[in-house]
């Protein structure tokens, strides 16, 4: 079918919108270093953040989905006033500026609040470890897993779980055999999401976890350090982040078609 | 073989169904849009709760005031309109979906799936996904999965509805051979699939049941005006003068054959008509013993390959179906006089 | 589409202007002053010194890291005067050219040990009672970083910081939230701090003196009023101030 087609004009703003999104990147790589790329790559302290970025995005997301699922399910199936009180806060976190989720986790579990003393006595000292850095980005990755598999739990039809109960399937049968793998999709772009996030997460990690080569700086504190100190290995590493950034978000256009809900 | 006995009432839905239906018997339902015939299916299911009444299943009671058995352990089978195959399973997987919930491995699941699909029809299906599969298909695959799980009771809400005729014909046969000897609810629009199914039948309207029994007397001798419907006959009513004469309006006779359950003098009475036997004069037809009746056009409807004209006869709504050809040579227009002729051996008298 | 245009057009001009002082008998000459952060406080009350003495002049400040200014000024940013908190960073600017003329000293900056008001870990000063406790310094590479390792080094103290952070100021805000024990800051930064912190003096900090270097850029446009700023940045007035923020101790 022919689709009524779009005013010519249109594609003057929105070449002007591909401009604006893709000079700044583009002026990136024309910026790199290529033939001392390898070397300042190479070099410890980028290793080492890089590798310290995947170690703890890996957790987070894994963490994201072992907390966040059940939550998007619980969700999914509220209603009234606790439901939305429950949304906004479990979606607050996205829109939250990176230093404030940094300021709002160390008055929640900084060595001098309630909680983090608390744990401090029991022996979790949180500040400036890697555990710090994994709990700043769950805080700020979390709820895009949460959003996506809800937004995908609330668009799937009752009528699979109707078939499955009255087959005979009790809940957790339902959830495990049809409503998980139905949604997977919608988990798997999520993950992806909480992952690409957690990689730019930047200002809570600052504000809570610190800064400490191999501990806590990850590579866009590695970034905002070497910006500082040297320019070149910033817009290297900043490479690094966009590709690493560009292949996940085109992983999770891919999960988002669903194989069997074409037809 | 359990039978199921409801009385489930939901003021919140303005509800209060009672209904026995025996052991084995497979129970039509039907009745107007919004009569509260899928609320019946959903109490029974578990989808629905009741505020108050009884829901038992055999000896089961799963439903009551204070007692909710959740929907998976009610052994309860539900067949909707949409086959809803689970999209992600392949055929052989969906079917064996009912016994694997129910604890069976693998192995004994998998042939019971194999044994329901080849009772469908649809064997050569096992290994392909739910997108792969048409219509009537996907429908006698979700027939296999209901049935693998044994349930005490079949609720069908409409089955048919969503396919081609067709293939609607063909499903139907395999359910009425499936459903055979089982305790089933069969919610429908069709007076055919009653015919082929059900043997029983019961009329929902307003929330309760008005009507209750053999569906083969309910649909020969249908008695309320949804039921004349549904059988696509008119339904008159009058006082008998005697076995073979019903006034139908003071000084309006229409004489007919008596039926098994005769007209009785001087008591109300029915005169059941199908609109083909019905035909139309302009004047007086006179000859073979007829009934010809005065009548005004109300309204004309084409319906395919034959024409409703719908009649005002005696202050009783009557249909008459015409070829186009005799609409048009007749001069038919809303508000024409008419004299509507049918044959006494056409009209079947019986006890109101 | 003209519409269109027009309305971008707007909304382009409308934000650039948002930052120009609203109509009326305007000031009508900029002086724009790119200062290291750590000069915040301190060029901001100068800077209103500087208008009141100058009827007609405003003076514009961007306060960051000083090699941050010094990739805004070699993409071309439009500053009459730079400060820089270390002579490294203003050496890059005068070898790119950007420069008039050769830039002076005008201050300097020591570093100093603080702690959580009360002390809670009992820091006695770069010694034995840090060890175990959580320090934070500056990333070697950053000036105040940079003047800590070489410090340590004279000092032949080895530090074994939690964290090693980019920008001063948060070494000192996470001593004041008590997430760290102590941290290494400048003494500016520690008076800054007021009494949410309190002060170790190191002893031989002044071994490592931060040099702050001012000069006038070579494409001003307001040369006069460049070097009219730098002088009272150097004279009395201006040292006044500076000391007051515990600069030059």
């Amino acid at each position: 079918m022919i689709r009524p087609s779009l005013p010519r004009w249109v594609l003057v703003p929105a070449g002007a919108a591909v401009l604006f999104l893709a000079v700044p990147l583009l002026a990136m790589l024309v910026r790199v270093p290529w033939v001392a790329l390898p070397t300042l790559l190479a070099s410890p302290a980028a290793v080492d953040a890089l590798w310290l970025s995947l170690r703890t995005c890996a957790l987070t997301t894994v963490l994201s989905v072992v907390l966040g699922l059940p939550l998007a399910l619980v969700l999914s199936r509220s209603r009234g006033r606790w439901a939305v009180v429950g949304r906004t806060l479990a979606t607050v976190p996205m829109v939250l500026p990176p230093v404030v989720a940094g300021l709002a986790l160390l008055v929640a579990l900084g060595r001098r609040a309630p909680l983090g003393g608390w744990l401090a006595a029991h022996g979790v000292d949180l500040a400036f470890t890697t555990g710090a850095v994994v709990v700043a980005q769950t805080f700020v990755a979390m709820p895009y897993l949460v959003v996506a598999v809800e937004g995908a739990l609330r668009s799937a039809s009752d009528e699979y779980g109707v078939a499955a109960a009255t087959l005979g399937a009790g809940p957790t049968t339902v959830l495990r055999r049809v409503t998980l793998p139905l949604v997977a999709p919608a988990v798997a772009s999520g993950a992806a999401l909480a992952f690409a996030r957690a990689l730019g997460e930047f200002g809570a990690t600052l504000t809570f976890a610190g800064s400490l080569q191999g501990t806590t700086r990850t590579l866009p504190l590695e970034i905002y350090l070497q910006r500082e100190v040297d320019t070149d290995t910033a817009i290297a590493l900043s490479v690094v982040l966009i590709v690493l950034a560009a292949v996940l978000v085109a992983g999770t256009a891919r999960f988002t078609k669903r194989p069997w809900s074409e037809t | 073989m359990s039978g199921l006995y409801v009385r489930g009432v939901v003021p919140d839905r303005g509800v209060e169904l009672d209904l026995d239906v025996p052991a084995g018997s497979v129970t039509a339902v039907v009745g107007p849009n919004g009569a509260g015939k899928t609320t019946l299916l959903h109490l029974v299911a578990g989808l629905v709760r009741l505020q108050s009444g009884r829901i038992t299943i055999g000896e089961r009671e799963v439903a009551s005031a204070d007692t909710y058995v959740p929907v998976h352990h009610r052994r309860v089978a539900l067949l909707t309109q949409r086959p809803a195959l689970f999209p992600h399973l392949d055929v052989l997987a969906n079917v064996a979906f009912g016994p694997r919930a129910a604890g069976a491995d693998r192995t004994a699941a998998n042939v019971r799936a194999v044994a329901e699909l080849y009772a469908v029809g649809c064997s050569d299906l096992a290994s392909r996904r739910p997108d792969q599969l048409s219509g009537g298909q996907a429908q006698r695959v979700a027939i296999a999965r209901a049935l693998a799980t044994d349930p005490d009771v079949v609720l069908l809400d409409e089955p048919l509805a969503g396919l081609d005729i067709g293939v609607a014909a063909e499903v139907r046969h395999t359910l009425a051979a499936r459903l055979r000897g089982r305790t089933a609810l069969f919610v429908t629009h069709e007076a055919l699939d009653i015919w082929t199914i059900a043997d029983r039948l019961v009329v929902v309207d307003g929330g309760r049941v008005v009507e209750d029994g053999p569906a083969i007397d309910l649909l020969t001798r249908p008695r309320t005006p949804f039921l004349a419907q549904l059988c696509g006959t008119n339904l008159v009513p009058g006082v008998a003068l005697d076995d073979t004469s019903l006034e139908v309006a003071p000084g309006v006779v229409l004489r007919g054959v008596p039926d098994d359950e005769p007209l009785v003098p001087g008591g109300a009475g029915l005169a059941s008509v199908l609109p083909e036997a019905v035909a139309l004069h302009l004047s007086d037809p006179g000859g073979s013993p007829r009934n010809a009746l005065a009548a005004e056009v109300t309204s004309i409807e084409p319906r395919g390959q034959v024409v409703r004209v719908h009649l005002d006869l005696a202050g009783h709504l009557v249909a008459a179906d015409l070829t186009p050809q005799a609409v048009a040579e007749l001069g038919l227009a809303p508000g024409s006089s008419v004299r509507a002729s049918v044959k006494a051996t056409q009209v079947r008298l019986y006890r109101r | 589409m003209k519409k269109f245009a027009a309305l971008v057009a707007l909304l382009v001009v409308g934000a650039c202007s948002a930052t120009q002082p609203p109509a009326g008998p305007a000031p009508t000459t900029q002086l724009v002053v790119f200062a290291a952060a750590s000069l915040n406080t301190t060029f901001a009350s100068l800077g209103t010194q500087f208008e009141a003495a100058h009827p007609g002049v405003k003076v514009t400040f961007s306060f960051d890291g000083s090699a941050a200014l010094v990739d805004q000024l070699k993409a071309g940013a439009p500053a009459d005067v730079f400060a820089s908190a270390d002579k490294a960073n203003m050496d890059k600017a005068t070898s790119a050219g950007l420069m008039a003329g050769a830039p002076s000293l005008f201050t300097t900056n020591v570093l100093t040990l603080i702690v959580p008001a009360g002390n809670p870990a009992k820091i006695t000063g770069l010694d034995a009672s840090l060890d175990g406790k959580k320090l934070v310094v500056c990333a070697d590479g950053v000036p105040c970083g940079t003047a800590t390792k070489k410090l340590a080094g004279l000092l032949g103290v080895t530090l074994k910081p939690v964290s090693e952070e980019t920008k001063v100021t948060d070494v000192r805000t996470k001593v004041e939230s008590g997430q760290a024990d102590a941290g290494i800051v400048y003494v500016t930064d520690a008076k800054a701090s007021g009494d949410k912190v309190k002060t170790i003096a190191i002893s031989g900090a002044d071994k490592v003196r931060n040099d702050y270097v001012i000069g006038a850029t070579k494409d001003s446009k307001q040369a006069a009023l460049a070097a009219a700023f730098i002088e009272l940045v150097k004279g009395p007035d201006g040292q006044k101030v500076l000391a007051a923020a515990g600069f030059g101790a």
